[in-house]
């Protein structure tokens, strides 16, 4: 979790007029409903990522925006315009497409181009509109295809571009008719490890270079939470909490977010007052508050904030039943009173060693119950691929 | 606004949806129309009555073309699994070989049967036997419709085996199946629609032909095909109507009992 | 051991295919009069055959026909393709493609009846004097319409592969929906059309049954004339007529298929994946 250090202090809070605005937007298809009630603005210039896991809406919300849906309630803003029912074409925000979507019988050149040959400006002399002339299409072009790093390819074929290059030509292409809204759809799916890392640098840059809205779908949330100056996590057609990364991070609003960003522990708890609360059987200090008396809680702590301590030490003691070498850390895995708890630690320590945990009180995050309470947090039986089974059902994408 | 939506989303079928409507369903409805009156128009129940005389001949056509659809299958279905087995470059030119007797016009293709084996024709003149006559029998017309028809079998079963994964075969012999046994358990199974698509596409023209019964039966068989033209030259139409009415339904039931045993998405017609 | 049975086995097979065309191209070759004997190479009959108005007014409008109807047929057919494929409603989709594969499961002659007496009724209700007069109108709706399903089935799965994404894509940049089908998505499902236009043309050239059936005394075509041909004594006139037949859809033939050859060899799109 070094990332997190960086990306401290780079949220910036945002007062730019609302570009795009979602009212309550509901959609279903065959009955089945996508997303519920969906509320949501985004500012100008910034950088908004729709994080969550397949089937959870997000790129069905970013397809609304795009015009690609219709939704069957609600209304759809482009600054104070209502667009609920403008056609895609007429709409001043573009896209780049899950797998680029680019032109196969059109070379890198025709494709960038593409939009430019469809646009009328207002003609010179008398009222009226007329093409763009060839002239100031290349130059466009010319420009366009430097700023993503591409210059030199307009004659090539799109299909015998790398990936990376595939990507940068898909960019080149939506943003050439200058949109005021930038919809990335997994942009950099496809994308192996290395060049994922990159684009994601380029994008960013990109994106502050010029300045425009980029709202972007991704289910990984390294990449939203390095990336953009809000989040928006979802989860079955609802939004659970929009924030900046930071937020998101270290306070999420309930057990779905914490568990879905960065790994946690989430135990049941009773907040017995502000600013204490119990739990695994030990009545902890935290920062808190707000709650009732006594009422059961989420408690989320982070792995990387528990310190490992000698067992009379301890707030509390367990013991070890696996450890990880992941690298930077060992991953120990510790049972509390039948609770497996994650812990991260430089220090090695001995399987079935017991040991004692300490957490400080700002390591202690405070969540009022949800319905994703009790689904995750505990350590026995995490598993990714056993998640994705269990999720092979829902895992279609919309 | 929804619906209209939905609806301008198809609109580029209207211009289809109109033609067929005018001109498939419709002519299907005069045809039953047709089979239901008498010449002067009037409500008729006696084509329909008619047919029971009829039913020899149909027992005849139907005899014909299952046998003959059976051994286009027989002869077909190994000739589409050799050709799946050969080279790539040679299964291109071997489906060309195919295709080309498939494309030539039957009309022709019959006639030269014809013209090779009726008296006069090339066998008896090689034979110097001027009189010598082999057309004629229930078993050249079986011929008949067997060779122009045997590549309308073949060519769906070949497509068929030849999109089934290269690794079933490996993954059959892994598990134990001998070559014999592989096709049995796994190719032959997997290739039913191509079988089923091929079997159509065989008993439909066989079962409605009049041009070989014509030629090569030498003027001894009547087929329904033969009965349906000749009410059309002698101008009974309302019987020709009803005879074609009942073909129909009975192709369009065989059709759809044997949909039944296809796989829905893998599409059969192959041409 | 078994690569030879397997090759017999083809030799046989295709020999037995081949033998009846190749006697009809050799005897069309016959210095004599006979389909039997071989008498000695010539054109003879080929120049018989070029003077007979008959056959050049048969050709004539045999092609007119093939044309017109293959092209109103692929109009139609790619439009309903594009339009069947954008169907949400199950129901109708099969509703309709049932109705479209009818005449392509119909034997020919039920359709042929069927056409014969739709027009029939047509000349009654609308009181044409002579059927004539709509002969070549009933010819080409005839035509356009068995090609039909053939044309939609050879167009629908470049339909489907392509899937929206490009679609969305043209309309994202602004394409209208009706520009982003002329500007991207036909040309790239242009070989299916073309093929499917080449089949059309085909059908319509090779048909005998439908044409028997629904042409007009004012009409002939290829297959007509050689049907009225073989109900003389034949003489290798019709042998040369059919060569040239043979060869003209063997030549259509093998260019539709150095085209998919062709489409095959160039490496998948990588756009045209997208689900």
């Amino acid at each position: 979790m070094a990332k997190l250090v960086e990306i401290k202090g780079t949220s910036k809070s945002y007062d730019g007029a609302k570009v795009i605005e979602l009212k309550n937007i509901s959609k279903s298809y065959d009955g089945e409903r996508v997303l519920d009630s969906v509320s949501l603005y985004i500012r100008d210039g910034e950088f908004v990522t729709l994080l969550g896991p397949s089937g959870c809406g997000k790129t069905t919300t970013l397809r609304i925006i795009g015009g690609f849906e219709m939704a069957d309630e609600g209304e759809l803003y482009f600054g104070d315009t209502e667009i609920s029912d403008v056609p895609a074409h007429k709409r001043q925000v573009n896209t780049v497409f899950q797998k680029y979507a680019l032109f196969p019988h059109l070379n890198v050149y025709e494709n960038i181009a593409f939009p430019l040959r469809l646009k009328k400006v207002p003609a010179d002399t008398k009222r009226g509109t007329r093409k763009l002339t060839e002239d100031e299409i290349r130059d466009r072009v010319t420009e366009m295809l430097a700023m993503v790093a591409l210059s030199g390819f307009e004659n090539k074929s799109v299909s015998t571009l790398s990936g990376g290059q595939q990507q940068r030509v898909a960019i080149a292409r939506a943003l050439i008719s200058h949109p005021k809204v930038l919809l990335l759809d997994e942009p950099l799916g496809a994308l192996d490890l290395k060049l994922r890392k990159d684009m994601q640098n380029e994008l960013k840059a990109i994106q502050q270079a010029i300045g425009i809205t980029f709202v972007y779908v991704t289910h990984d949330q390294e990449e939203a939470l390095s990336m953009s100056d809000t989040v928006v996590v979802m989860a079955d057609g609802e939004i659970q909490q929009i924030g900046t990364p930071t937020d998101i991070y270290n306070e999420p609003k309930n057990a779905f977010v914490a568990d879905f960003i960065g790994e946690s522990n989430i135990i049941d708890g009773i907040m017995l007052e502000d600013k204490q609360v119990k739990f695994a059987g030990h009545v902890f200090e935290c920062l808190d508050g707000g709650f009732d008396k006594n009422e059961p809680v989420d408690v989320v702590v982070r792995p990387e904030d528990v310190d490992v301590v000698p067992p009379d030490k301890g707030m509390l003691r367990g013991q070890v039943t696996g450890v990880t070498f992941k690298g930077v850390h060992y991953e120990i895995i510790v049972d509390i009173k039948g609770f497996k708890w994650m812990i991260q630690s430089t220090d090695y320590v001995e399987p079935d060693e017991n040991i004692g945990l300490y957490i400080e009180p700002d390591a202690i995050h405070v969540m009022k119950k949800s319905k994703y309470s009790g689904k995750f947090g505990d350590y026995s039986s995490f598993s990714d691929e056993i998640d994705q089974l269990s999720n092979a059902d829902t895992a279609e994408e919309f | 606004m929804k619906k209209k939506n939905s609806i301008m989303r198809s609109i580029a079928a209207a211009p289809h949806i109109f033609w067929a409507v005018l001109f498939i369903v419709l002519p299907l409805i005069i045809v039953v129309y047709y089979a239901f009156t008498d010449e002067s128009g009037a409500f008729a129940l006696e084509n329909i009555a008619s047919l029971p005389k009829y039913a020899p001949i149909f027992g005849l056509s139907i005899e014909l073309s299952v046998i003959a659809t059976a051994i286009c299958l027989l002869i077909g279905y190994p000739l589409a699994y050799v050709i799946s087995k050969a080279k790539p470059e040679h299964q291109k030119i071997l489906v060309m070989l195919l295709m080309l007797p498939m494309w030539t016009n039957l009309l022709i293709r019959t006639y030269s049967i014809m013209a090779i084996l009726d008296n006069g024709g090339i066998v008896s003149t090689l034979f110097f036997d001027k009189s010598l006559r082999l057309i004629g029998t229930k078993g050249i017309v079986i011929f008949g419709m067997v060779y122009d028809f045997l590549p309308y079998m073949v060519l769906p079963i070949y497509t068929c085996i030849s999109k089934i994964d290269k690794r079933m075969w490996e993954a059959a012999a892994d598990l134990g199946c001998n070559t014999f046994m592989t096709l049995w358990k796994v190719i032959l199974p997997l290739s039913r629609s191509g079988i089923i698509s091929g079997v159509t596409m065989v008993l439909v023209p066989s079962i409605s032909t009049f041009y070989i019964s014509q030629k090569l039966g030498g003027g001894t068989f009547e087929l329904i095909g033969d009965t349906i033209e000749r009410q059309f030259i002698s101008g009974t139409l309302n019987t020709g109507a009803a005879i074609s009415f009942v073909m129909m339904l009975l192709i369009l039931l065989s059709l759809t009992v044997m949909n039944k045993f296809a796989d829905p998405d893998d599409g059969g017609i192959i041409v | 051991m078994k690569k030879y049975a397997s090759r017999i086995y083809m030799c046989i097979i295709f020999g037995v295919l081949y033998i009846p065309i190749l006697t009809v191209i050799l005897f069309s070759f016959n210095a004599g009069e006979s389909t039997a004997e071989f008498e000695g190479f010539s054109f003879y009959w080929y120049g018989e055959l070029f003077r007979s108005p008959d056959a050049w007014v048969a050709l004539r409008n045999t092609l007119i026909l093939a044309v017109s109807s293959s092209l109103l047929a692929t109009v139609i057919g790619t439009a309903a393709a594009e339009g069947i494929y954008k169907m949400r409603s199950r129901l109708i989709k099969t509703a309709v493609n049932s109705v479209t594969n009818i005449p392509m499961m119909n034997p020919d002659i039920v359709t042929g009846m069927s056409m014969m007496l739709f027009f029939a009724a047509l000349v009654g209700i609308l009181g044409i004097a002579d059927y004539n007069d709509i002969g070549f109108l009933a010819m080409l709706i005839s035509h356009t319409t068995f090609c039909l399903p053939y044309v939609i089935l050879s167009v629908l799965p470049g339909i489907n592969e392509l899937g929206d994404t490009l679609s969305e894509a043209a309309l994202d940049l602004g394409c209208t929906p009706v520009k982003a089908f002329f500007k991207v998505k036909l040309p790239n499902i242009l070989p299916g059309v073309i093929s499917g236009m080449v089949m059309a043309f085909t059908l319509s050239l090779d048909d005998f049954v439908i044409s028997y059936f629904v042409g007009p005394s004012n009409f002939q075509t290829l297959p007509l004339l050689i049907y009225s041909m073989t109900k003389k004594t034949v003489k290798p006139d019709m042998y040369a007529l059919s060569t040239i037949v043979i060869v003209a859809v063997f030549t259509l033939l093998i260019i539709s298929n150095m085209r998919s050859a062709k489409k095959t060899a160039t490496p998948k799109r990588k756009g045209a994946r997208a689900k």
